[in-house]
């Protein structure tokens, strides 16, 4: 099957397109994203993942050998759960990377200014990820972090991204570890559209994780616990919108998985702090979201198996083929998908 | 809007204005991310406030720099948290002694429109759409006599002024109804490092003490000031 080629700088404005994928019909609709709000309906709740994406790319050295280090999650204040790549760059493909040097608990890692990175546990599933805790802490960590931190970048990319590249506009604490990528078309002028098309759009911020690791033993663990934050009101009105029978619209897997992450662990979508093991696919029970507004994905790549939670395979894989004969561009910065389950 | 338990980036805060305005807001129980572009005199800046007690929180930044808008926005977020406030004060005179338009470089015109104009433009853009999102947030753009009146020599600056006046008034027409105010203010002729820069023969005297601009700059954010306005502080 022939694939969707990746975006490689961000599609921007009134190039941004979308396929909208009818699970119950099985259509599908080639339109822009300048059209999104024709799909709202009256009453439908609209949630974005409000996390900004963290400089979570580390240059780093072990004795004499080159290393990348990249954030995964923040575990407890100045305590990360990270990834240790070895020699090479954002150029080559994650799964040709050179392995990294071993490692063991009280090992450091210099990464560059005064921000060094400790070993604390090595994770018995793989070598490469870590549990690490950071000097210096506290304010002095994140100045460190912001001043010597890159953006996790793709190989598929023309040019390296800034980290204002990779945020989407409503981008609030920086939670992630790469950027919620599915927002990422969406401008204020397009939630504008949205509201007055009679949506409410509301927010949590939900720690997206990293997308590839170069192990395949830990590529298949992810995504790992993630955590997310639901506010007050947002989690009033999601419920409310399911007691009334209304539609509930995730911006993103990310959302997806706090949302149904939250009503699994509670019975219900709670106000707070939370953290979700939960694994989209074709076998989760959906009790809360009902559409999904996503990036283009090709059938290759981890998202897509999540994306099976909202459609079958079948019509999936009908949308790919479209999305590959129509010029559809792929990835986190590419074109957009609209399924509505 | 009351100031007690609000989060606010303050830019340029290690001299004048900058530092008198983080030192005010935070005595009103405000949280306060102090930005500055060498952090020896941020931090200087800063202990004393700290010091007291007062909630503060430095962060070096250029913010003529192109991704500087994110990286602080960034920052901010991860020390204070959701950010309810941004004061755009950092500014740059470029050379000094002050130039005729005819012997400016277009490198240093450029200097002056990057942090007086991209810079505050970049940070905004960082935080707004947040700020939309939660309905509320105010933007203060800290402008001079010298965008509204031509004076010999001060073309760069005044010209960038200007333009972060237009910028302030657009910004405050697309947001209208959003719940985020934008303000203008004109801070007047105050004892600064920055003014003895440009007029060093200035009668000192005559000149406001930053302290008491940054007081009616906090009681312009604790009043209701519209959208759009331009004030002007009489002190």
């Amino acid at each position: 099957m022939k694939a969707m080629r990746a975006a490689g700088e961000p599609r921007l404005g009134h190039e941004q397109r979308m396929l909208v994928v009818d699970a119950a019909s099985g259509e599908l609709s080639d339109e822009r994203v300048t059209s999104l709000a024709i799909h709202v309906r009256p009453g439908d709740v609209w949630v974005l993942n409000d996390s900004a994406t963290l400089p979570a790319s580390l240059a780093g050295r072990i004795g004499d050998t080159d290393v990348e280090l990249r954030l995964s999650g923040e575990l407890s204040s100045g305590r990360w759960r990270a990834v240790l790549f070895g020699r090479g760059s954002w150029r080559d493909d994650t799964d040709r990377r050179h392995p990294p040097p071993r490692v063991s608990p009280g090992d450091t890692i210099a990464l560059g200014g005064s921000l060094r990175a400790h070993v604390e546990r090595v994770d018995p599933r793989s070598a490469r990820l870590l549990e690490i805790s950071f000097t210096p802490r506290g304010d002095a960590f994140w100045r460190a972090l912001y001043a010597v931190g890159q953006p996790v970048q793709y190989s598929y990319l023309l040019r390296e991204l800034e980290l204002r590249e990779l945020s989407t506009a409503f981008a609030g604490r920086p939670w992630s570890v790469e950027l919620p990528s599915a927002g990422r078309p969406l401008t204020l002028e397009r939630l504008r559209d949205l509201r007055r098309a009679g949506a409410a759009v509301v927010a949590l911020t939900h720690a997206a994780g990293l997308s590839a690791t170069g192990d395949p033993a830990l590529d298949a663990l992810l995504p790992l616990p993630e955590r997310y934050d639901i506010p007050d009101a947002t989690a009033a009105a999601v419920m409310r919108a399911l007691s009334e029978r209304r539609r509930v619209v995730a911006v993103g897997t990310s959302v997806t998985r706090a949302l149904e992450g939250s009503f699994a662990a509670h019975g219900e979508v709670r106000p707070g702090p939370g953290e979700t093991d939960l694994r989209l696919g074709p076998n989760t029970l959906r009790r809360v979201s009902c559409a999904l507004f996503t990036g283009a994905h090709d059938p290759s790549s981890s998202h897509y198996e999540l994306l099976r939670a909202f459609a079958s395979s079948r019509l999936l894989e009908r949308a790919s083929r479209f999305s590959a004969e129509h010029g559809y561009l792929a990835h986190e910065l590419g074109d957009s998908w609209l399924i509505l389950a | 809007m009351k100031l007690e338990g609000k989060k606010v980036i303050v830019t340029g805060a290690s001299r004048g204005l900058g530092r008198a305005l983080s030192e005010v807001l935070a005595e009103r129980g405000a949280e306060v991310v102090m930005v500055a572009r060498r952090a020896g005199p941020l931090e200087d800046a800063a202990a004393p406030l700290s010091a007291r007690g007062l909630r503060v929180h430095t962060l070096a930044a250029d913010v003529g720099a192109r991704d500087a808008g994110a990286r602080i926005a960034g920052a901010a977020h991860a020390m204070a948290g959701v950010i309810d406030v941004v004061i755009h004060n950092a500014s740059t005179l470029g050379p000094t002694p002050l130039a005729a338009l005819a012997d400016t470089r277009d490198e240093d015109l450029e200097a002056a429109f990057a942090v007086n104009v991209l810079g505050p433009f970049r940070l905004t853009r960082a935080l707004v759409g947040g700020m939309v999102q939660r309905g509320s947030g105010v933007i203060v753009h800290i402008s001079s006599d010298a965008a509204i009146d031509a004076y010999p020599t001060w073309g760069a600056y005044g010209a960038s002024k200007a333009a972060l006046d237009h910028l302030s008034r657009t910004w405050a027409e697309e947001l209208r109804d959003t719940g985020v105010r934008v303000v203008s203010v004109d801070p007047g002729d105050m004892d600064t490092e920055m003014h003895a820069a440009a007029l060093p023969d200035a009668d000192r005297a005559t000149l406001a003490k930053p302290a008491d601009v940054a007081e009616a700059i906090a009681r312009i954010l604790e009043g209701d000031a519209p959208s759009g306005s331009r004030v002007r502080v009489r002190s």
